[in-house]
């Protein structure tokens, strides 16, 4: 996947300090970039959690392992907040978004969501 | 089926038809233990051997009624067949939401009894005494007050961080892990959470599998928010910890925002960190 010159240009000008795509179906982590002093193992193992933590139980069914994939995700703490977003017309792709715990979390939701939009315009 | 904790009688409660109406009679190795009654798939109550008239004591202190005047009340309902419980309600003797108290007091001890060492259950449908559904239960509702007893103090300390955390419409559940149990056991909730006692377990094994996975990058106080559609609106199902428990639950669209900033005025007025929130 050709994903690196679009993945470093949404780093720039974004609070983001870092960027990762996950194939979840593969396990493949396709794409990370970082910048700062970010440690890039934190970055790659938020990546790895990708496909569980963009993911729900789904109600009413008997099987205790039925779960929906979903759109998009975040994990916030005083110190970080990871975005999740799934790749609209490929959503076995799920890209990472790291920002600081003070980033304004709505932008950086947004800002996902359209570096997903992104990759999945990519041929 | 065997069952060997009272989440095994809830979980093939669970597995009825909506509409089922019967018994689940439970035996032991020395033979019938007792019954749990269900109506609609709903939980009216059970009776254990050796806690015949349990009830009727629980009912006759909240009515406040001599035992005299409640034994021949108790005959009365059983020369009629007219279910104890709402026969003192209907004659104003006892308030309807302490005939709710004793009935769950009395079917969770009853489960105590029924659901241990090699416990066996089979599922007779028969013909429902109609209880008023007011006074019946949703496995989960029972599942959940069952972990309350057992850690009352736990659950004391998180009813008030639900109620802060999750608005009208939302509802959620607090979770405990200990070495004794194999899953997460919830101990309070707050709004309508799932009905079943299997969905309240798998949503508490989401968020327990979901946060230790943030544990590996991020710090103990992080809050997961999932963005999931639910009857044609987005909402969002929410997990964090709490002290030495955790919560899941779902809200709207904007409930993590309410919940962050919350966590964010406490971090700074008292000076702690989220996990201990």
């Amino acid at each position: 996947m050709e994903s690196e010159p679009c993945m470093k240009d949404a780093l720039v000008g974004s609070d983001a300090v870092a960027l990762a795509c996950m194939d979840t179906r593969s396990g493949l982590l396709l794409e990370i970039q970082t910048r700062g002093d970010v440690a890039r193992e934190d970055v790659e193992l938020a990546a790895f959690s990708a496909a569980q933590l963009c993911t729900a139980p789904l109600e009413g069914l008997p099987c205790e392992e039925a779960e929906e994939p979903c759109e998009e995700s975040f994990v916030a703490s005083a110190h970080w907040i990871h975005a999740f977003a799934r790749v609209p017309n490929r959503t076995d792709l799920v890209v990472v978004g790291l920002a600081p715990g003070d980033a304004n979390i709505a932008l950086l939701r947004m800002w996902i969501r359209r570096v997903a939009e992104r990759v999945d315009l990519r041929p | 089926m065997g069952l060997a904790t009272a989440f095994e009688a809830f979980a093939m409660v669970d597995e009825l038809e909506p509409s089922a109406t019967g018994e689940l009679v439970v035996s032991g190795s020395e033979g019938p233990r007792g019954a749990v009654f269900v109506e609609r798939g709903r939980v009216c109550w059970a009776a254990a051997r050796g806690l015949a008239r349990r009830l009727s004591r629980l009912l006759g202190a909240r009515a406040s009624l001599e035992p005299s005047a409640m034994e021949s009340i108790f005959l009365y309902c059983k020369e009629r067949r007219v279910p104890l419980g709402e026969h003192l309600v209907t004659r104003g003797v006892l308030r309807p939401e302490d005939l709710r108290v004793a009935l769950l007091q009395h079917t969770v001890e009853s489960l105590h009894h029924l659901c241990a060492h090699d416990a066996r259950a089979a599922w007779y449908p028969r013909a429902g005494a109609g209880y008023s559904p007011q006074f019946t239960f949703a496995t989960a509702e029972l599942f959940a007050h069952i972990g309350a007893v057992t850690h009352a103090a736990t659950a004391s300390r998180l009813e008030p961080v639900l109620r802060a955390s999750f608005g009208d419409g939302d509802w959620a559940a607090a979770f405990v892990r200990t070495n004794t149990r194999g899953f997460p056991e919830p101990v309070a909730t707050h709004g309508a959470v799932p009905a079943s006692a299997s969905t309240l377990l798998r949503i508490g094994k989401w968020a327990a599998t979901a946060l230790d996975l943030t544990r590996t990058f991020t710090d103990d106080g992080a809050l997961l928010a999932v963005t999931r559609r639910t009857r044609g609106a987005n909402t969002c199902l929410v997990a964090f910890r709490s002290g030495d428990a955790f919560v899941a639950g779902e809200t709207c669209e904007y409930g993590p925002g309410r919940i962050l900033n919350r966590r964010a005025q406490l971090r700074r007025m008292k000076g702690v960190s989220d996990a201990d929130l």
